[in-house]
This record gives C-alpha cells, sequence and structure tokens, in this order.
C-alpha cells in the first residue's frame, strides 16, 4: 500500500509552497497597506503597465505550473501502476447503510448493520501481502475511505473498481463511507484490522469451518 | 459599438408604485429585484448553516434529525448556489453592465424581467418542498443518481428541487445571453472592448461561461426526470456516471461564474481606493479570457475518486489554472502599491480578499492533484476549501462591491462604522470557522455526516469551528442593521462620492430612467472619469489647447478637489 508514501511525497511539496507563497502575499500586503495609506500624503503612482514585469511574471507562472503538473501527474502514475498480481482479492459491497466483504475462492462474507460501533464489520488483512479489493454497491453510490491508508473510491452500482493494497505493519484502522448515501451515511462505518499473515490464515480458516457448520 | 436603439426614446414612462417595481423594463429595477431576493436567500440559507453548525458543535447531539439534516445542507448548498450567490453575480451584471459601458438600457429588458421570475418561481419551488409530507429535497446539491432516483428519495421535495432548479437555472442562462448581447451591442461612443472596466471584462467571462455551462444544468435535470419516471434507467452505470459528467460540466464552471464579478468589483474597488489606472489592464483582460475558456475543460477534477475519469488530463489542466488566478492578484497587488490607499469598507473587504482566496486557491490546487484527492476528496477539507474560495473569496468581494455601489443604487452612503465592525466580524468568524475545517477533513470527517462519534477525535475542530460561525452570524445582523439605518438615514452619496473613474458614477444616484440625463462623455481609456479630470487639469496647468490630448504628461494631483477621503 504506497497510497500514504504517495500522498506524503505530494502533501510534502505543495504545502510548504503553499505557505511560502501565503508568506509572501502576506508581507507584501502588509507593506503596502502601511506604505501607500494616504495619510502619508504622497500622490498615487500613474504607471500602470509593467512591459518586462508582466511577460516575465507569466513565463514564471507558467514553468511553476508545469514543474507541479509534472511531478503530481509522474506520482500519479507511480501510484496507478499497482503492485502485481494479488495474492488475495476481497469483493467489498456498500449497501444502504453497511458493508460487506467478500474473500474470493471461499465461502467467508463478513458483514454487519452498522448500527452499533459494535456492529461494524472488519475487514481482515494480512500484513505483506498484495490484496486486490474489487469495490461495488448494491443500491446507490457510496464511497470506500480509509483515512489512514490516505485513499478513497466510490462503489457504484453495476459497476466494480479495483485497487490493490499492501499492509506493511498490523493495525486496526476506521474505515467510512464518504459521499452522501442517505439518511445514515453518517454512521456507515467499517474497521479495517491488519494481521501477520499466519493470523490471518489461521482466521479465514475459522470462518470457513464456522460457515460450513452453519450449512 | 453603436450605441442607443431608436426604440428607446420611445420607451413608454415608467409606471409607478408597486407595479413600477414588479413588471420594470429598467434593469437597475430587475437588477436590484434579483439581488434584494438573493439577499433574503442569502440570510435564509445561512440560518440553515448556522443550525448545522449548533449540531455539529459537540458529537452525539441531535437538534435536527438525520431526514432534516440532510435537508438542510441539501438546501443550504444548493441554495447558496443557484439561488443566493450566482444570483448576486448576474444582478450586479444586470444593474452595472449597461452603466459601466455608457449605454441606456440593457438588451431584452422584457425578457429579463421574465427571468427575475423564472428564478423567483424556481426558488419557490425549491423551498416548497419543506411544506410537503417527506420534506425538501435531501439528496445533497449535486443530487447524484441512483440516490435521487424515485427508487431512493420518493418524496415530492425532490421533484420540486428538480423543477424550481431547472427554472432558476433557465433564467440564469437567459440573463448571461442578454448581459453579453448589452456589452456587444450597446456600447457608448469611444468605448472600445479594450476602453471596458474590469468589472465588464470579467462579466464577459462569466456571461461565457453561463453561455456555455448552464445548458449542462438544465440536461442534468431533465436526466434526474428521467430517473423519476424511469428508475430503471440507473440499473445502468453508463447513465450514472455520464449524470456526474453532466452535471460536473456545468458544476465547475458555476463556481467561477460564482467568483468573477466579485474579482471584477474587487478590480474596480482597488483602482477607486488607491487613486490610480488599474495596473496590467491587458494581461488581467487576457487572465478573465482564459480562466473562463480554461474552466470549461476541468470538470473531472470533481470525479477523480470515481475511478472513471482521466485523472490525469483534469489534474493537469486543473493546476494550469493558477497561471490565469496569478495574473489577476498581480493586477490587484500591483495596483494597490503605489496607490494612494483610502481605507473605505469597500477596500478593506478586497484587502482581505487576497490571503483568503488565496488559501482557497491554494488548496485548490492540492485537491487537483489526484493522490492528495484520493485523502481528501468528500471530506471536511473540501468544505473548508469552497467555503475559503466563495465565502472568504466570493462573499468577500461581494461585500467589497456591495459597499462600493450601494451609494449609487440608493442615493445613500452606507454607514463607515457599522460597516469596519461587519468587516471586522466577518474576517474574524471566517477564518475562525474554517481553519478548524482543513483539519476536521484530515482527521478523517467525512461532509455532510449529521454527527460524529465523541472518540473520533473531532471534537475541538468542530467546536471552534461553530464559535466562528456564531461569530458570523453577529456579522450579518450588524450587516442588516446597517442596511436598515443606511436606507432612511444614511448620508446623501452625490453621483461620485468615492471620485471613481469609471462611467456608472457620471450620472445621478441613483440613476434617471434611462441612466444618463446627458450623454455620456467620450470614452478614451478605461477610467473615463480620469481622463476628463487629467485633461481638465492639464488645460488649466497649460492654457494650449493642442497638448491637452496627451494623458502622458499629466499632472498629478488628480482628483484631489473631489476627494472626500481622509
Ligand atoms: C485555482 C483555483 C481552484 C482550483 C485548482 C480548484 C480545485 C478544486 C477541486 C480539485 C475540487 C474538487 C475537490 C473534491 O471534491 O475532492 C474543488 C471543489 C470545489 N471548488 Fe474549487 N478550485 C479552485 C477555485 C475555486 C473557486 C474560485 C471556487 C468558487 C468561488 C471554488 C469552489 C469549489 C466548490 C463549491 C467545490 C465543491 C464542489 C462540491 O463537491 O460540492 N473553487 N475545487
Ligand atoms: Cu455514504
Ligand atoms: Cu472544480
Amino acid at each position: 500500500m504506497n497510497f500514504r508514501h504517495d500522498f506524503n511525497e505530494v502533501f510534502g511539496v505543495e504545502v510548504p509552497i503553499a505557505i511560502a507563497v501565503m508568506v509572501i502575499i502576506c508581507a507584501i500586503v502588509a507593506f503596502t497597506v502601511i506604505r501607500y495609506r494616504a495619510g502619508r500624503g504622497h500622490e498615487p503612482s500613474k504607471v500602470a503597465k509593467h512591459p518586462v514585469a508582466e511577460p516575465l511574471y507569466v513565463v514564471a507562472l507558467v514553468i511553476i505550473a508545469l514543474g507541479l503538473s509534472i511531478f503530481v501527474a509522474h506520482v500519479n502514475g507511480q501510484e496507478r501502476s499497482g503492485l502485481g498480481k494479488p495474492q488475495l482479492s476481497v469483493k467489498v459491497v456498500g449497501f444502504q447503510w453497511c458493508w460487506s466483504f467478500h474473500y474470493k475462492h471461499t465461502p467467508v462474507t463478513v458483514t454487519g448493520t452498522c448500527l452499533t460501533k459494535s456492529q461494524d464489520p472488519t475487514l481482515m488483512l494480512p500484513v505483506g501481502k498484495n490484496v486486490r479489493i474489487n469495490l461495488t454497491s448494491n443500491d446507490v453510490v457510496h464511497e470506500f475511505w480509509v483515512p489512514y491508508f490516505r485513499f478513497k473510491i466510490e462503489a457504484f452500482p453495476h459497476h466494480t473498481n479495483s485497487f490493490d493494497v499492501k499492509v506493511t505493519h498490523p493495525g486496526n484502522w476506521v474505515g467510512r463511507c464518504s459521499v452522501f448515501c442517505g439518511v445514515f451515511h453518517y454512521r456507515m462505518d467499517f474497521r479495517v484490522k491488519a494481521v501477520s499473515a499466519q493470523a490471518f490464515d489461521s482466521w479465514l480458516h475459522t470462518q470457513r469451518a464456522a460457515v460450513r457448520s452453519a450449512a | 459599438m453603436t450605441t442607443v436603439p431608436a426604440s428607446v426614446s420611445t420607451l413608454p414612462l415608467p409606471r409607478q408604485g408597486i407595479a413600477g417595481w414588479l413588471l420594470t423594463t429598467d434593469h437597475k429595477r430587475i437588477a436590484l429585484l434579483i439581488l434584494s431576493t438573493a439577499l433574503v436567500f442569502f440570510f435564509v440559507f445561512g440560518a440553515m448553516a448556522l443550525t448545522m453548525r449548533s449540531q455539529l458543535a459537540l458529537p452525539g447531539m441531535s437538534i435536527l434529525s438525520p431526514h432534516v439534516y440532510s435537508e438542510f445542507f441539501t438546501m443550504h448548498g444548493s441554495g447558496m448556489i443557484f439561488l443566493a450567490i450566482t444570483p448576486f453575480a448576474l444582478g450586479l451584471g444586470i444593474y452595472l453592465v449597461p452603466l459601466q459601458i455608457g449605454s441606456p438600457t440593457i438588451a431584452a429588458p422584457r425578457l429579463l424581467l421574465f427571468c427575475f421570475y423564472l428564478y423567483l418561481f424556481g426558488a419557490l419551488g425549491m423551498v416548497s418542498g419543506f411544506l410537503t409530507s417527506h420534506g425538501a429535497a435531501d439528496a445533497g446539491w449535486f443530487a447524484y443518481v441512483p440516490l435521487s432516483g424515485s427508487e431512493y428519495s420518493p418524496g415530492k421535495g425532490m421533484d420540486l428541487w428538480i423543477a424550481g432548479t431547472f427554472l432558476a437555472g433557465l433564467g440564469q442562462l437567459i440573463i448571461g445571453g442578454s448581459i453579453l448581447w448589452t456589452v456587444m451591442r450597446l456600447r457608448t461612443k469611444g468605448m472600445s472592448l479594450m476602453r471596458m472596466p474590469l468589472f465588464t471584462w470579467s462579466m464577459v467571462g462569466t456571461t461565457l461561461m453561463v453561455i456555455a455551462s448552464f445548458p449542462a444544468l438544465l440536461a442534468a435535470m431533465s436526466m434526474l426526470a428521467v430517473a423519476r419516471f424511469q428508475p430503471g434507467v440507473t440499473a445502468s452505470n453508463t447513465f450514472n456516471i455520464a449524470y456526474q459528467d453532466v452535471f460536473w460540466f456545468y458544476g465547475h464552471p458555476v463556481v467561477y461564474v460564482m467568483f468573477f464579478p466579485f474579482v471584477g468589483a474587487i478590480l474596480d474597488v482597488v483602482a477607486t481606493f488607491s487613486g490610480r489606472r488599474n495596473s496590467g489592464y491587458k494581461w488581467t483582460v487576457i487572465a478573465l479570457l482564459a480562466f473562463s475558456t480554461g474552466s470549461m475543460a476541468v470538470w473531472g477534477h470533481h470525479m477523480f475518486t470515481t475511478g472513471q475519469i482521466p485523472n490525469d488530463y483534469f489534474s493537469v489542466v486543473s493546476i494550469f489554472l493558477i497561471v490565469p488566478a496569478g495574473l489577476e492578484y498581480f493586477s490587484i497587488i500591483s495596483t494597490l502599491v503605489g496607490g494612494r490607499l483610502v481605507y473605505k469598507t469597500p477596500l478593506l473587504f478586497a484587502i482581505a480578499f487576497l490571503p483568503q482566496f488565496f488559501i482557497g486557491g491554494a488548496t485548490g490546487v492540492m485537491l487537483a492533484s489526484p493522490t492528495l484527492d484520493y485523502m481528501l476528496h468528500d471530506s471536511y477539507f473540501v468544505v473548508a476549501h469552497f467555503h475559503y474560495t466563495l465565502f472568504g473569496g466570493s462573499v468577500f468581494g461581494f461585500f467589497a462591491g456591495f459597499y462600493y455601489w450601494f451609494p449609487k443604487a440608493t442615493g445613500r452612503l452606507l454607514d463607515e462604522r457599522l460597516g469596519k465592525t461587519h468587516f471586522w466580524l466577518m474576517v474574524i468568524g471566517t477564518n475562525v470557522t474554517f481553519i478548524p475545517m482543513f483539519f476536521s477533513g484530515f482527521f478523517g470527517m467525512p461532509r455532510r455526516v449529521e454527527t460524529y462519534p465523541p472518540t473520533a477525535g473531532l471534537t475541538t475542530t468542530n467546536f471552534i469551528s461553530s464559535i466562528g460561525a456564531g461569530i458570523l452570524g453577529i456579522s450579518m445582523i450588524v450587516l442588516a442593521l446597517n442596511i436598515a439605518k443606511s436606507l432612511r438615514h444614511g448620508e446623501r452619496a452625490g453621483a461620485n462620492p468615492w471620485s471613481a473613474f469609471t462611467l456608472e458614477w457620471a450620472t445621478s444616484s441613483p440613476p434617471p430612467p434611462l441612466n444618463f440625463s446627458s450623454p455620456p462623455p467620450y470614452v478614451t481609456s478605461p477610467a473615463p472619469l480620469l481622463d476628463l479630470r487629467e485633461r481638465a487639469q492639464l488645460a488649466a496647468v497649460e492654457s494650449a489647447g493642442g497638448r491637452a490630448q496627451e494623458m502622458v504628461l499629466a499632472p498629478t494631483r488628480a482628483g484631489e478637489e473631489e476627494d472626500n477621503g481622509e
């Protein structure tokens, strides 16, 4: 899962630039407000054109825009390249108003009601494995957001969006629906839990056994 | 470049009384009808926002039920965009463009009056949803299908919303046409395109975007109507994603429609209160046109997380919008630098616009970077972004224009002390409300949630935001007091209280029905009244008439004697 890495890479460039420009603008405005106040009794300037500065400034802006967009598109491409062949596939379905997680090639499906915190379903993931998530919806558009992953993507009915994640260490994070999907949108939370590959296998094994004994 | 249609002189005398307003063909009255209706809606939908902020102040509160909360944010958002800020933008244009270009009238005034009624009845239709049994529309201002289809939103409120939005949008589309037509055909003598005031130029950009993009709103509403009669169509992903494309094809340009006229207002205001011509006029015009062209090509940046749009293309084009945006900043700031700044309320609003809108624009660039948008999309970060642009930017620009042109429209100045109180409360309120929202979003708060759990770590930022919203509420009360007081007791304005340079100040306040009782002066630059002043002084200094045409050598004490500033 390199969304986090890619996010930090771009954020770490754009935020400092934004702050620097903000400081420059505030400094110029503050200076102007004091220096050119009418109370000082000067005359307004008559110059309305800056034939050299203006084109230079346009060129500078174009260069900044060009640099920024190349950088952004580059990181974007790096993110889209994916993780190669998936070692596990999970089908995630959003519905009004909760989620279900189906592990491919197994009978295991985890779901819940999302009515209270304890009824939020948990998406179990093995650490260090490439996981392919296939996301869709049963009714309206939902959106699968795990803030810790720094990633979200919409779940459409009659359409599947896929993405790959690889969690690098164990953890337990909140996930939520982020596109408005009806009255209980605000509590359509789920959990993402990453455990070691062995723990994951034994969990999947117990789940399978549970499904079989129920049948 | 000519001018007065012959029929003008044969126009019937204006009607009196209420009918004189409701059946008027005077562009100024139509504009005032639109602007005052929009101001009422601005207060109504603002009150809804305060209610929502009260609920979000602390975790787990339930002032509004989840259902009513959804109706409130839907009506707040769609109402502010369709019924308050867009009408502010177009209303300013209807009032000012004919005056600024020295025309006695606007093109197609009867049609324009009809548009006011389209807007009014569309607005009433949208709001009347509250009277139906299911309540008002509750699918958010972009009303994605299938959620807004009849299967998932069965109430009549949604139908009323669609019909109302269609009517209001249709009215605004035609208004755009009328303003652009006026600019193209009704300019006074000497007013070439490159001698138009920058506010008028900003309306050219605005109306071009209106004409190009508002049909997509009508198309989107038609798609919604289909989805409500035939919910089966939303079984096709193509229909659902096409709706998003069509909606945002309108939805992005409209955010610039809600922005341009206020930049235009600020450009005029900074020139006037700096006592000099706009710096970099030509580049500003180029920037406005490039901006409106570009705005048609970036709608997909609202859809990065659909997985069904070419992200690289939309990201690159969106980031390139910093070029025209940067040019506009250059023009505003370089007009201030070297000016003789008179700190009346309009200038204060214009100056606060600069850092505040920058925060909006810079976070816009972040959102236009897909890797960041994957985190920030549909979170409170986006809510903060667009409130910095729309509130910290556009609404501040609107108030700059409001304080600036109020005396023109009413003949009375607004009170400066109340104006400055309003201004400072608004600056504090805006930043206290919206800065914490960036953090709420970053900490994982989705937009359009009616509450959040106490364990989510969102309490502090939300509490601060709600306090800020309270301050904003108070600032609006000050504004209302100021309007009420000044309409009756305000200082008389006279024709040109600010010693401004453009033609709307060359006539009485308020202007007569046909705008100019004597023909406006021949226009020689974007600042015709300044030209006159400079020429008069030149003539006074040198008594030789021939050299008076050369403004380059104009002496420096222009406008001094009329200047009632400090
Ligand atoms: C350089 C300038 C700007 C850029 C690059 C920019 C970029 C963006 C992007 C990428 C989004 C989508 C965010 C998301 O949903 O994840 C967005 C949303 C938005 N922007 Fe901007 N923006 C800019 C200026 C403006 C201006 C001038 C306004 C209005 C005055 C504005 C109003 C909005 C609104 C209302 C939304 C939210 C729409 C919604 O999802 O409901 N933006 N902007
Ligand atoms: Cu949702
Ligand atoms: Cu946009």
